[in-house]
């Protein structure tokens, strides 16, 4: 019994040290964003938090377009997910109902997206919005968001459809219910743990996208926020508080969801369709 | 009776999917097809009609090919492929392990260790940047006070280090992605092997080297595979932090072709290497491509 109980907390000890160093950057970030410049740009900064000073944040939100670019973000990200799950949902129910050549094609898709470089689809996408002179535009952003959820998010969406035993279908058929009817009132209540996933990784990936907002939109007011935290890097003496504070307004919507969501979203990464 | 029914259902199955579909023709296939006629077009430049004016000519592809800058880049590609491949793999491939142990609260570790894997690369990028600061970064500070280092190093300014700096948050960012594949291989082990093996008594060591290890070898395969085409396209935690410099020290063929195209307007020589890329990830596709089509969906 004191060995087992000596395992066990030898087994938490592991763990928590190995949290410390994987969340370290975190947590510095956060340090950083909260201690006063004078004592964080030191050659010897405090590990701890010893003087809560918030001016950082005041000077990020009021001195820089944050809230601008934060609204863009969310404005994109929810758009961007909404059309590429109600997509995903129909593509994914067809690859999984239907034996059809379009999942060989869908197949393909995957394997493609996979291998394609963005950096070098940025290209000849940014010549067609630039012909439909619709650079600095929400909708191209929302568009290539929305194609970069599509063929992982009808993959995943086909695995949780799988699982549902089509009798129930067939069921609903004989009750006089037609495709449509059997669809919204029997399948898609069984697949919204499918959904919860689906959506949060692709809110994650739009979250987190920078190649197509910095590229198809050099206007400050249509940047993202990825777009303008990076943009401070350039500058010629870096606020690094104010990047701290930045980056942490940024990550805690993020961190929260994916804390709530994250045993729906591990089944659907596990199954090895998702790289982020 | 039947015929037309058999009809509707085709109908329904392709109708489903024609929304999808279309996403994908018009912003990937199109562009892939656009690129692949930019790069026979020597002169290309960001205008689509002009472009069409243009005569073929394998040119571009000849100096590309036959220039070592390209190889070079190449080579630094794989230097930052296989430098955060496989420390991300086995930081994975542990943690997995540590996870895959029955203890309260196992789900607050699983949720916390692979954390990382949400944020932003961006992001990540800029805290290792301000952690790796030649001044003030906490890594100096920190491999100083242990006596590491004996001066302070400009991590992300210093063409010998800078790969090293821009490999650390990737490995961050990409060894939750390992943790979650391979804590499900393990967990789909039947329990009943481990009963037999300690039965014959064997210890925990020849209990990972022959249960273990050929049990989670496919997804481990899998999971490298679709790990090392993500760094291998790698753009942000990149582009973000050193745009591919200083000089050209972290330049890899991701951020090469964006700058090609974007800073120096060479359509054609950025298409040109995009391609070549591109056939380098579906050569390894078509290798591992039974193990992908079979667990990959």
């Amino acid at each position: 019994m004191t060995h087992r109980k000596l395992r066990r907390s030898g087994l938490y000890l592991l763990l928590i040290a190995l949290l410390v160093v994987l969340l370290f950057p975190i947590y510095w970030t956060f340090q950083s964003s909260i201690t006063p410049s004078r004592l964080i740009l030191s050659t010897n900064p405090p590990l701890l938090p010893i003087e809560l000073d918030m001016t950082a944040y005041a000077d990020v939100i009021l001195r820089r377009p944050i809230l601008l670019w934060l609204g863009n973000t969310m404005l994109i990200s929810i758009v961007a997910t909404f059309v590429g799950i109600v997509l995903s949902l129909l593509a994914g129910y067809s690859l999984s109902r239907f034996r059809t050549a379009g999942n060989k094609i869908m197949g393909f898709l995957l394997l493609l997206s996979r291998m394609l470089p963005a950096s070098l689809i940025v290209i000849p996408v940014y010549m067609m919005f630039s012909g439909a002179k619709m650079i600095n535009s929400y909708t191209a952003l929302i568009l290539m968001n929305i194609t970069n959820i599509i063929p992982f998010s009808a993959w995943m969406m086909k695995g949780y459809y799988d699982s549902i035993p089509r009798e129930l279908e067939e069921a609903a058929n004989i009750d006089g219910c037609n495709w449509y009817g059997a669809f919204t009132k029997v399948v898609l209540p069984l697949t919204l743990p499918g959904i919860a996933a689906v959506s949060i990784y692709s809110l994650i990936l739009c979250w987190n996208e920078f190649l197509y907002a910095r590229t198809l939109a050099y206007d400050q007011a249509r940047w993202v926020f990825t777009v303008g935290l990076a943009s401070f890097i350039g500058e010629h003496s870096i606020n690094w508080s104010q990047i701290m504070a930045g980056g942490i307004l940024f990550i805690i919507p993020l961190v929260i969801a994916f804390v709530f969501l994250e045993p729906f979203l591990v089944g659907g990464l596990a199954s090895g369709s998702v790289k982020g | 009776m039947n015929k037309p029914k058999v009809n509707q259902k085709t109908i329904l199955a392709y109708g489903l999917l024609l929304p999808a579909f279309i996403m994908c023709a018009v912003f990937i296939v199109y562009p892939v097809i656009v690129t692949l006629l930019n790069s026979f077009r020597p002169g290309a430049t960001m205008s689509m009609s002009r472009n069409r004016e243009l005569e073929f000519s394998l040119s571009v592809y000849k100096d590309v090919i036959t220039d070592p800058v390209i190889w070079t880049t190449f080579g630094r590609s794989f230097v930052y492929l296989f430098g955060s491949l496989f420390p991300s793999y086995f930081l994975g491939l542990g943690t997995a392990l540590l996870l895959n142990k029955s203890f309260g609260g196992r789900r607050v570790f699983r949720t916390l260790v692979i954390l990382p894997w949400a944020i932003p690369g961006v992001v990540a990028s800029i805290m290792f940047l301000w952690m790796g600061d030649a001044t003030y970064g906490i890594f100096n500070y920190l491999l100083k006070s242990v006596g590491l280092i004996d001066a302070y190093k400009a991590w992300f300014f210093d063409e010998e280090l800078v790969m090293f700096s821009v490999i650390l948050p990737t490995i961050w960012k990409g060894y939750p992605f390992f943790t979650i594949t391979l804590l499900a291989a393990l967990q789909s082990i039947p329990l009943d092997l481990y009963e037999a093996a300690e039965v014959d008594g064997c210890n925990s060591v020849r209990k990972f080297w022959h249960i273990t290890r050929p049990e989670i070898l496919e997804a481990s395969v899998l999971a490298l595979i679709l790990n090392g085409l993500w760094s291998f396209k790698q753009f942000d935690i990149i582009y973000s932090t050193t745009k591919g410099g200083p000089g050209v020290a972290t330049t890899t063929i991701a951020i090469e072709i964006y700058n090609e195209a974007f800073r120096y307007f060479d359509i054609c020589k950025a298409s040109v290497e995009g391609i070549i890329a591109l056939a380098m990830c579906a050569i390894v596709v078509r290798i591992f491509y039974p193990l992908m089509t079979r667990e990959g969906k």
